[in-house]
């Protein structure tokens, strides 16, 4: 049961794989043997019980052939499963940082209380990205409270030192728990240590967070996959298609009807967001076509404004992007230089892992809207002509 | 929640099939009559409108077994499937456990040069083992067949990586994100055909399916699939004795073998 991915983020031993390891045993998504063989390691390392052992363990058991996930955990709680997924935190991984976060609506960022840990750089980037990528939904963790004698006085601290940037980046929807990932306290109950935290425990606010939906307009978009004998594949990004719709194809600018729709096995007259359909038309579509409704004001354009991130040295102005599916050379111009873990402009030319305002060529028209707008169709990913990965943007304005 | 899980599951399943065909000049997929493998070609029938339209392997060592077999004929003729089957040979230098994956090996190499396959659709899922867990929905294999986990692509949103001038080819993993339990649960909510060697007989049945040598079943007496469905809920949860745990451990040793070869 997939439904919700949560990325979790965070610097470095500042405790995400307690947290998750202790997330799994209170909610008993992991077997009391597999519990046993942790207390058995960590006795054997003269530890005390590490629940992050229960994940450390999990990499054993890769190398020695048995199951288990390393990067995606999934626990089970009040009949909801949800999917951790634990990315790494060395910066030579970001590209599969990005991947993994890529796939989850909501994040939590974990943050140590504990003396010169705090907020840290890293902290910061990873917020930045979660943003970037589309992440919407934030709790942040503030973790071992123990450390501190669960005082209010140090969690607010915390709180008000990243709040500030969390409004900045326009996470709209955002909670901060005080936990202690190690000794289990207010993950699942509340803790008798801290009862000035009014709140509900970690997992039952993100339960909720996960539950929240957005009202989600109604408006119809839908992007080509493919052509199959007469028909075409479509995949509906949002809102609704009927038949005998009118829709207008872009970047082409015609104006279809939609003369019949299948859904699977069977025909139909209607289908909705996330749905893969058959349709026929009496305009021949491509791959990467976008499909709204005809009154729609989206347009195609040639050049925009974006906002990147640069998993690697972008040197040459020229580079690929993928938008909708579709491979196109561009021009790349930078405009602004901003360090994501200050969110603040910096002199000269960007670098890796930095971000950059930048103007973006397209070699033919393609519809695409700010990210702000839609976050289907305003992002795109860069590549060089050799295919590797240097980063991704959102559309900040046409 | 199940109902809605399944249904999410599939969405994503077929949005990733079209995606590979879309993108892949010449692509087949891997069918081991096995209930992933079955359960994604009917993903495919649906999301094609009832024809899945690119060809299915079987490696066939000769010696499935004669359900598995008679299944495979039978869903080949009503489903109207481009059944390729690529006769691997039994090497008595290569026998044992390691007979699936070596010689399947060679026989699934032979047949993608043949027939000069770029994508290979392939029906894992993460959930039977830890390697699974680093695997992309579109996941790059040289020209040897090896796959680099160290260095995979980036796989942002629903954009998969189908580019590859090594070589090699791109396996396309569209069952990657189900649990066992899913496939079961799907199969039931679909009626999806089975191989009837997962049901129970004498009190054994095969909890995952290989050839005749090195395939073991495991003590239930689930017979239909409620039974199965009740069975695996059990498994997930409780604590494991001893006696399961080895069985446990058999069935994941199984599912490599079985997929030594790709
Ligand atoms: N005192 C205390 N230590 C913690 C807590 N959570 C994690 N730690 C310790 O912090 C260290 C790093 O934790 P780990 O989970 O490996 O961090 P990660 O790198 O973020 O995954 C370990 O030694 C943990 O025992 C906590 O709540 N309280």
């Amino acid at each position: 049961m997939k439904v919700y991915r949560v990325a979790m983020l965070g610097h470095k031993d500042h405790g995400k794989s307690t947290l998750i390891g202790s997330l799994l045993i209170k909610t008993k998504s992991v077997t009391k043997q597999r519990i046993e063989e942790a207390k058995k390691a960590s006795k054997e390392l003269g530890k005390a019980f590490e629940p992050a052992f229960l994940l450390d363990s999990f990499y054993e058991e890769q190398r020695n052939g048995m199951t288990l996930d390393t990067t995606r955990a999934e626990i089970h709680y009040k009949n909801v499963a949800i999917e951790l997924i634990d990315v790494p935190g060395h910066e030579e991984l970001i590209k599969n940082m990005i991947t993994g976060a890529s796939y989850a609506s909501a994040a939590v960022l974990i943050i140590s209380a504990k003396k010169n840990e705090g907020i840290r750089p890293q902290t910061k980037r990873h917020l930045y990205l979660a943003s970037m990528l589309g992440i919407d939904k934030l709790l942040v963790a503030v973790n071992k409270m123990d450390t501190v004698n669960y005082s209010d006085e140090v969690f607010n601290n915390i709180k008000n030192g990243i709040e500030p940037f969390i409004k900045e980046l326009n996470l709209k929807e955002y909670y901060f728990v005080p936990i202690s990932a190690y000794n289990g306290e207010n993950l699942t109950t509340n803790s008798i240590h801290m009862k000035w935290y009014k709140g509900k425990p970690l997992l039952d606010v993100l339960l909720r967070l996960l539950k929240t939906n957005k009202s989600k307009d109604k408006r119809f978009i839908g992007i080509v996959q493919s052509k199959i004998e007469d028909k075409f594949a479509i995949h509906i990004l949002n809102g609704e298609l009927k038949s005998n719709d009118l829709v207008k194809v872009l970047p082409q600018g015609k104006i279809a009807k939609v003369k019949s729709i299948y859904n699977g096995l069977k025909p139909s007259n209607k289908a909705k967001v996330g749905d893969n359909v058959m349709i026929s038309t009496d305009v021949v579509l491509n791959r990467g076509d976008l499909l709204v409704h005809k009154n729609d004001k989206l347009e195609p354009v040639s050049m925009f404004l974006g906002k990147i991130f640069l998993a690697k040295n972008i040197d040459k102005r020229n580079v690929i992007i993928r938008i909708n599916g579709l491979d196109y050379n561009a021009k790349i111009s930078f405009i602004k230089r901003i360090d994501p873990t200050r969110n603040k402009e910096l002199d000269g030319k960007p670098e890796q892992l930095e971000v950059a305002i930048v103007k973006v060529n397209v070699e033919k028209s393609v519809a695409v809207e700010p990210f702000e707008i839609n976050k289907d169709i305003g992002k795109f990913t860069i590549f060089d002509n050799k295919n590797n990965f240097l980063g991704f943007g959102n559309v900040l304005k046409l | 929640m199940i109902e809605q899980n399944l249904n999410e599951l599939e969405k994503r399943s077929i949005y990733i099939i079209r995606e590979a065909y879309s993108r892949f000049k010449n692509i087949a997929a891997l069918w081991s009559m096995g209930k992933d493998s079955t359960t994604m070609l009917y993903l495919a029938r649906k999301a094609f409108m009832g024809k899945v339209p690119f060809p299915v392997i079987h490696i066939d060592n000769g010696i499935d077994f004669p359900e598995t077999y008679q299944f495979r004929d039978e869903l080949a003729k009503k489903w109207k499937l481009n059944l390729i089957v690529a006769k691997s040979k039994i090497k008595p230098e290569i026998s044992g456990f390691s007979c699936c994956g070596a010689n399947k090996t060679i026989a699934l190499k032979k047949v993608m040069k043949e027939k000069g396959f770029d994508a290979l659709i392939v029906s894992i899922r993460r959930d039977e083992h830890g390697i699974r867990a680093k695997e992309r929905y579109f996941s790059p294999r040289s020209k040897d067949f090896k796959w680099n986990y160290k260095d995979q692509p980036a796989e942002l949103w629903d954009d998969y990586t189908s580019k590859l001038d090594n070589g090699g080819h791109i396996r396309v993993h569209p069952m990657l994100d189900w649990n066992e339990i899913d496939i079961w649960r799907y199969i039931k909510k679909n009626k999806v055909p089975v191989n009837p060697l997962y049901f129970s007989r004498n009190g054994y049945r095969y909890r995952s399916l290989g050839c005749t040598h090195c395939t073991v079943p495991i003590k239930s007496n689930a017979k239909t699939l409620d039974q199965i469905i009740k069975e695996l809920k059990v498994t997930n949860v409780e604590e494991r004795s001893g006696r399961q745990q080895d069985k446990e451990k058999e069935y994941i040793m199984q599912k490599l073998r079985a997929f030594g070869y790709m």
